[in-house]
């Protein structure tokens, strides 16, 4: 049975978790029956993937079962979980930026959002940490390292 | 002889101007960055990778060499100060440390770390100059049956002692293995679930993998508001020594430290955690301060921290020897490596005796300089821990991703970083270890290979793998450790049941 004393978001995430950890191994495993696994003696493609998407599974299912049956431990995703997926959201945009915006650009940009979503309150600091970042690393990885930058 | 000659060698190579300054800038720079809280001995190591690009490749290793021996002191700053462990392996240092530091004893206490962690650095460094040519002679004679069963142990091992559920560990270090398969078969030249992204044909990143899973989710962690920054107390330079009495009981404890932690480093695992709370339960039993522990025992710094520098040492014989990191920490090191072009193993000593002798003598330097440079420059240290995260997380951000982007000039492993720095941030979030994963991810290409060709020379039985000596053993190991991890676990519920039945009842 599921501990009382465990708050239920808490156990959702970590169910959430334990499903998504399942379906992933299962998908790979099924993936995996599209390469041939040739035999012991002759091992293909498909030989190790097969094994691992086995074992896999086969873990991720009793992970599954163990959590919905017993006490898991207690998650330690902060106090803003969705700010940091804010974050993340906002570093997966800076690759793109990157195509379309420049290095300096998109660095000052980026630089900037991630001071405002860590909580900066003021607005002249963030421009100025976001200038001197992207100004800093082109002067580093450009010209002191002679890097091919985006 | 040969050795030393070899290593005065390899300290011709090493004391030139800019290796030199090579390493007391990783020293400075891993110190710095391993005192960020929370981020750790791997993780200062995966935000500090970029800087290296561009450098000829003993003058990289020599930066990696200080960036690593920086890193695990600076670590031991934070636990000392603050009362906040970067890692496992600082938690110990914490108890006895803090302690200290609230009655005005924080100086002593690190510059005994200090001095424990140089100490403890230089007897693993000497054993690693004594043992890593034989093992890596050894290993030359090596076939994939034995590479494959050293994989199968560490992998096994790391998983079992890890900390936390068993099958959450395996299942970890079963999805890295996965995610080693993804790209081209090393047999058959077929790729496999690239899902027609030319970019996944070569496989993921291992590297990006590891700065997603340490470097961004710790930022991601630090963006949710879970680790707080305090101000630490200002250290003075005449504070640093310790009273003749604080020195006499912390150099026994050191020499016991640094002995645990050279013998826990060779072992597969989190060995900076489990030598520094062996050497903690060590000196607790055994120290002539024991009354003293829980209010700022000085053994209790001394003993852990000096273990816990002597496993970052000792772990480096297999690391280069044998080319297996038997813990993240040796697995992002040995990324710094790879980047360099520069591949860890047995023939890394005969191939390139320069490039190896030159690394050792390197890590002699960053030691001597650690102690050096950073114990005067502590106090301008602590106030970096001033340094508001709202400023600080986004340059850190933005220097992974451009490193990601450095690693082969491609936008996909930017994209690895920030799809693995959200998955380190909720597995680490929801109670699973990265490390066997990051270590699996690694493994995973080597143990296919060697699985394959050992099934092609065994005719496909497996029990032939118990025929050879090493690899019966090893395999032996393994299954033992399984069976009794299980045991374990199995003993542990029955206990906790009967004093839950118990504690009804009454």
């Amino acid at each position: 049975m599921r501990d009382a004393a465990l708050p239920r978001s808490n156990w959702t995430i970590q169910l959430v978790v334990a499903g998504a950890l399942l379906a992933i191994t299962a998908g790979y495993l099924f993936l995996a029956f599209g390469y041939s696994f040739g035999s012991w003696s002759n091992p293909r493609a498909g030989f190790l993937p097969r094994i691992a998407g086995v074992l896999g599974t086969g873990l991720a299912l009793i992970n599954l079962v163990s959590t919905l049956l017993r006490r898991p431990a207690d998650c330690d995703l902060g106090e803003m979980p969705l700010r940091a997926l804010g974050v993340a959201a906002v570093l997966a945009a800076y690759p793109v930026g990157l195509s379309f915006g420049g290095y300096l650009a998109s660095t000052a940009i980026v630089t900037f959002l991630l001071v405002k979503l860590f909580g900066a309150r003021t607005w002249l600091m963030p421009v100025v940490v976001a200038a001197a970042t992207s100004g800093g690393t082109y002067l580093l990885f450009a010209r002191v390292l002679e890097l091919r930058i985006p | 002889m040969e050795s030393l000659n070899l290593l005065l060698n390899g300290f011709q190579l090493a004391a030139t101007p800019g290796n030199l300054a090579a390493a007391a800038i990783g020293v400075l720079l891993g110190t710095l960055a391993g005192m960020l809280p929370g981020l750790g001995l791997s993780g200062t190591i995966a935000l500090l990778i970029p800087i290296s690009f561009g450098l000829d490749p003993l003058t990289a290793l020599v930066l990696f060499a200080g960036i690593y021996f920086g890193a695990a002191y600076g670590g031991s700053t934070t636990s000392i100060l603050l009362n906040v462990p970067g890692e496992g392996a600082s938690v110990v240092t914490c108890i006895e440390g803090y302690p200290m530091a609230r009655r005005g004893r924080g100086g002593a206490a690190l510059s005994v770390a200090a001095i424990g962690s140089f100490v403890a650095g230089v007897l693993g460094l000497v054993s690693l100059v004594t043992l890593a040519g034989v093992v890596a002679r050894a290993a030359l004679a090596f076939g994939p049956q034995e590479y494959l069963c050293i994989a199968v142990l560490a992998l096994v091992l790391l998983s079992g002692i890890t900390g936390g559920s068993l099958v959450r560990s395996a299942l970890m270090a079963t999805i890295g293995i996965m995610i080693g398969t993804v790209g081209m078969d090393p047999l058959t030249a077929t790729g496999r679930f690239t899902f027609q992204v030319d970019a996944l044909y070569d496989g993921i990143s291992f590297i990006a993998v590891i700065m997603g899973t340490y470097g961004l989710a710790e930022v991601l962690h630090t963006a949710s508001g879970g680790t707080e920054v305090q101000r630490p107390p200002r250290i003075r330079l005449r504070d640093l020594y310790p009273t003749r009495e604080e020195a006499g009981r912390a150099a026994p404890a050191i020499l016991r430290g640094s002995f645990i932690g050279l013998l826990v480093g060779l072992i597969p695992g989190p060995s900076g955690t489990i030598s520094s709370f062996l050497s903690y339960a060590t000196e607790k039993r055994f120290s002539r301060g024991r009354s003293e522990f829980g209010n700022g025992a000085i053994e209790g710094v001394a003993g852990p921290e000096s273990a816990n520098n002597g496993a970052d040492s000792s772990t480096l014989i297999p690391l280069l020897s044998l080319g297996i990191p038997f813990n993240s920490g040796a697995a992002l090191l040995m990324t710094g490596f790879l980047i360099h072009g520069v591949t860890p193993g047995p023939n890394l000593i005969s191939g390139h005796p320069d490039l190896f002798w030159g690394l050792v003598a390197s890590m002699f330097i960053g030691n001597l300089m650690l102690l050096v440079i950073n114990l005067p420059l502590v106090g301008v240290f602590a106030s970096v821990l001033m340094t508001p995260t709202a400023y600080l997380m986004p340059i850190v951000s933005v220097f992974v991703l451009i490193g990601a982007y450095f690693i082969d000039t491609s936008f996909v492993d930017v994209g690895v970083v920030v799809l693995f720095g959200v998955v380190g941030y909720l597995l680490r979030g929801t109670g699973y270890h990265m490390a066997p994963l990051v270590i699996g991810v690694f493994l995973g290409p080597l143990i296919e290979r060697s699985f394959a060709q050992s099934m092609v020379l065994l005719d496909g039985d497996l029990l032939k793998l118990f025929a050879r000596p090493l690899s019966g053993t090893m395999l032996g190991l393994a299954i033992a450790f399984i069976i009794l991890r299980i045991a374990y676990g199995v003993l542990v519920q029955r206990r906790a049941a009967a004093t839950s039945v118990a504690g009804s009842q009454t």
